[in-house]
């Protein structure tokens, strides 16, 4: 063996970093063309790309396509036949919503920064996409030199960012929240610029004059954009003001009021029927229910509180056996299921149990003004005994289903996970029958057979009946996901809980669930998205969704127009619509797992 | 530590316990009185964490009596949880609960098991994480801190319920050497602050140099009973001299 002391050390600066072989010559050699089955592939999925673009566009592009049955039946798709002189109840209700985001986005200071360089790869890329489209398309010349043009632009954009900045470009520096503001912006801009044909109904068929692309809403729209812009502002000047947890746990309660209030008060236009009737059974339900929570939830009545609220939860029971108002059977129910709750949450200190009574009396007045809602008569006058039509009623579908399926998903996985044997037996035989019929069978049972079973039915109009039995089917299959995650909680977890002296209810609220549902957030926005696409299905049982009027609504109209064979070109714009969404849902979810960080702990 | 003529804080009789047909426990029976430092010893599966889990009823016993602070352990769920609200636990794997910030672990449990006041309950975490020594972590997520200072949070969070005796589960065990020592730091602390403890550890130089008694546990009972010198010195059991020639 050689001396080892003979070994000469390298010279250190010889040793200095050399910089990676990079540049795209390397990167196509790389990922492109690494061997001859990578080339072939990469040539044929180009071949593929390019055969599916050129069709897209053809059909598209083609003369013979009646798009204007689109444009023309836009109002339609969106909210059928709500009457044009309530629509300013849409608008209102939207408008709150974008208020309500805006403050949120304040409260819970949404957004980062993003690195100018992310930003160029985008426009970049977005730029050389047209450039293909433009080369395998059929355009015509001057719509050629529009997109050739509008590309080149993008990417002149993109090279001169990193052109511009440098090294700098790989500072996160661009607030995305400016960037998501301007881009709406844009698009508001160009609601009132950009002109479409449209149909003439007096110039005779084939004529068409040129009109703005949103006529009718590039107003409310505007109107919308400032007031979110506004309510960001003000969200941010009340952070100041307001401590970040109270005013955070106020938008939460706002949000989920939002809802209700907007599909049933707001779009519905209710005129309430027995005010004071109400008005006086939920005063005298507050002030009974306070006394006997106080009284039951002070911790020197120990057992017999939970003794005399299960006595409580068994009188809530007993009368939906005989006939009383529903207002009153709801409140029975909500004082037991307070009354229980009280030794849990509200034992102890004074200002606890006070804080307690506070929530009581709140969830009174909102049982009372829903149960008015419930019972109110609608004075939106349509055509329509259901009121809602076309998207609105997609998303009034989608919303209250997943609304409703979240909360019973969550008690079915508990119960299936549950240590007690009649819990698990009633919730697998729940799940595995539920899951084991097509929606397309229940939706039909909802407005078939229910009624057979279910007396009250009167009160239900179809879609609430619907929105119950999508609720019931997605909730098994939420059910199935977050057992998963309940499953994937070690046990240390539970024994934590159980040595720091926690009751099984606080272990799951606080403990639990939290996780379970962090672990199992891609698995429930697939269900949101699946319910979001299922609810197309109501069309079976004579509900005017977005997919039905685009499918049998819009392609048979002969007057003013005649819309007749345009089915292809209002299913694709369905399509889109329904696509924008989802894509949307999958991308907030991946910002939701990234900052809950799923997978990283 | 220990005064004369302190009360019996825990009193085991005739505890048995099985996992199926193993039997963990073979009627163990002792007493621990308050500010008592109790280390118990032995080799794996001989009992010794079974007992400590039973103390709390994490795990149920089936045969004899387990009396804590005068309340004995049945299956009554209010006794039990009241029970495990005055007996602190740390765990081998720290068990933190994961999506909640250091101070929000230690928050949790005072503020809706014994329903203190949010501001107290922040207040008094944040003393006890001074106490453990890592104030400035208050605000991160366990999986960001070190397993010596998850450890600490771990005993912070059990203290926080101001529990008059404390359970160490094999504390170090799953920590890296060098940890080791600060984890030992904040139980001696501990111990001589009087806070009755039952440790069930490996590290025989906190024993020796902490412990008013040790146990040493194999086969599910109590072999030997005593002080630490009479224990490392003079030990009566066979299997405890060849437990410690294989251990020293």
């Amino acid at each position: 063996m050689a001396d080892k002391s003979k070994i000469v050390l390298p010279d250190i600066e010889e040793l200095a970093p050399e910089p990676p072989p990079k540049g795209p010559v390397v990167w196509a050699k790389d990922n492109l063309f690494y061997s001859v089955a990578s080339t072939i592939l990469t040539f044929v999925g180009l071949l593929i790309a390019v055969l599916f673009v050129r069709g897209m566009f053809g059909f598209i592009l083609s003369p013979d396509r009646k798009w204007d049955a689109v444009t023309t039946n836009f109002r339609l798709l969106m909210v059928q036949a709500y009457p044009q002189e309530a629509t300013w109840r849409i608008w209102v209700a939207l408008g709150s919503i974008f208020g309500l985001l805006g403050l949120s986005l304040a409260f819970w200071r949404a957004g980062g920064k993003m690195e100018p360089r992310k930003l160029s790869q985008v426009a970049t890329a977005a730029g050389g996409f047209l450039m293909f489209v433009v080369l395998v398309a059929p355009f015509t010349t001057t719509a050629r030199i529009v997109v050739v043009v509008l590309a080149l632009v993008l990417i002149g954009v993109g090279v001169g960012i990193v052109r511009m900045l440098g090294e700098r470009a790989k500072e996160a520096t661009i607030p995305v929240l400016l960037l998501f503001a301007i881009a709406a912006g844009l698009v508001i801009a160009a609601l009132w610029v950009l002109q479409v044909p449209v149909p003439n109904p007096e110039a005779g068929a084939g004529e068409s004059q040129l009109q703005g692309i949103a006529a009718t809403t590039s107003g409310p729209w505007t109107i919308i954009y400032l007031v979110t812009l506004a309510a960001y502002f003000l969200g941010i000047v009340l952070r100041r003001v307001i401590p970040e947890r109270p005013g955070r746990l106020v938008l939460m309660a706002l949000w989920a009021l939002a809802f209700p209030v907007i599909v049933l008060h707001l779009a519905r236009g209710v005129e309430f029927q027995n005010v004071g009737q109400y008005l006086l059974i939920g005063g005298g339900f507050a002030v009974i229910g306070s006394a006997i929570i106080w009284y039951l939830a002070d911790p020197v009545r120990g057992e017999l509180g939970r003794g005399l609220a299960g006595l409580l939860l068994v009188l809530a029971i007993a009368a939906w056996m005989v006939s009383a108002l529903i207002l009153i059977r709801l409140l029975l129910l909500l004082i037991a299921m307070f009354a229980l709750g009280g030794p849990t949450f509200a034992g102890g200190a004074r200002q606890t149990r006070l804080r307690y009574i506070g929530v009581w009396i709140g969830a009174v007045v909102i049982t009372v003004y829903f149960m008015l809602l419930a019972t109110g008569v609608s004075i939106v006058q349509t055509s329509n005994e259901t009121v809602f039509g076309g998207f609105f009623l997609t998303w009034i579908l989608a919303i209250a289903g997943i609304a409703l399926s979240f909360p019973l998903g969550v008690v079915l996985a508990l119960g299936r996970t549950s240590t007690m044997p009649i819990f698990r037996l009633l919730s697998t035989l729940y799940i595995e029958v539920i899951r084991g019929v097509p929606l397309i069978t229940w939706l039909l049972v909802s407005v078939v057979v229910f009624p057979i079973f279910f007396p009250l039915d009167v009160l239900f109009v179809a879609p609430v009946k619907v929105t119950l039995f999508i609720a019931f089917f997605s909730a098994a299959y939420l059910a199935e996901n977050v057992r998963g995650g309940l499953q994937a909680i070690s046990k240390g977890q539970t024994e934590a809980a159980n040595a720091l002296g926690m009751t099984t209810l606080q272990r799951t609220i606080f403990i639990t669930l939290p996780q379970a549902l962090r672990a199992v957030i891609p698995a429930l926005v697939g269900q949101v998205i699946a319910i979001f696409k299922d609810t197309s299905l109501v069309a079976i049982v004579g509900l005017f969704d977005l997919l039905k009027i685009a499918r049998d609504i819009i392609p048979t109209q002969t007057q003013p127009f005649n819309f007749l064979g345009s089915l292809r070109e209002s299913l694709l714009a369905a399509a889109v619509i329904y696509w924008i969404f989802t894509f949307i849902f999958s991308r907030v979810s991946l910002r939701l797992e990234e900052k809950l960080g799923v997978g990283t702990r | 530590m220990q005064t004369e003529n302190a009360k019996d804080i825990i009193v085991c009789e005739g505890v048995k316990k099985w996992f199926g047909d193993f039997q963990a426990l073979k009627g163990v029976t002792t007493t621990v009185k308050e500010q008592e430092v109790v280390v118990v010893i032995g080799p794996s599966g001989s009992g010794k964490s079974t007992l400590i889990r039973c103390i709390n009823r994490l795990e149920a016993h089936q045969e004899g009596k387990i009396v804590v602070d005068g309340i004995e352990l049945t299956n009554d769920l209010r006794n039990i949880e009241k029970i495990r609200s005055e007996v602190g636990m740390v765990f081998q794997q720290f068990n933190l609960f994961p999506h909640l910030t250091v101070l929000d672990n230690i928050t949790l449990a005072p503020l809706w098991v014994r329903k203190n006041p949010r501001d107290e309950a922040e207040q008094s975490g944040m003393e006890l994480l001074e106490r453990v020594g890592i104030p400035e972590q208050a605000h991160k997520y366990p999986g960001q801190l070190s397993g010596g200072q998850q450890q600490r949070v771990a005993i912070a969070r059990a203290l926080a319920m101001k529990p008059k005796v404390m359970l160490f589960d094999e504390p170090t065990s799953a920590l890296d050497p060098e940890m080791i020592k600060e984890v030992l730091d904040v139980m001696k602390e501990l111990a001589l602050s009087g806070m009755t403890m039952i440790v069930v550890t490996h590290e025989m130089g906190f024993a020796r140099e902490v412990a008013d008694r040790v146990l040493f546990f194999d086969y599910g009972t109590v072999v030997e009973d005593g002080t630490p010198e009479h224990f490392f010195t003079n030990p009566q059991h066979d299997r405890t001299k060849l437990f410690l020639s294989q251990i020293l």
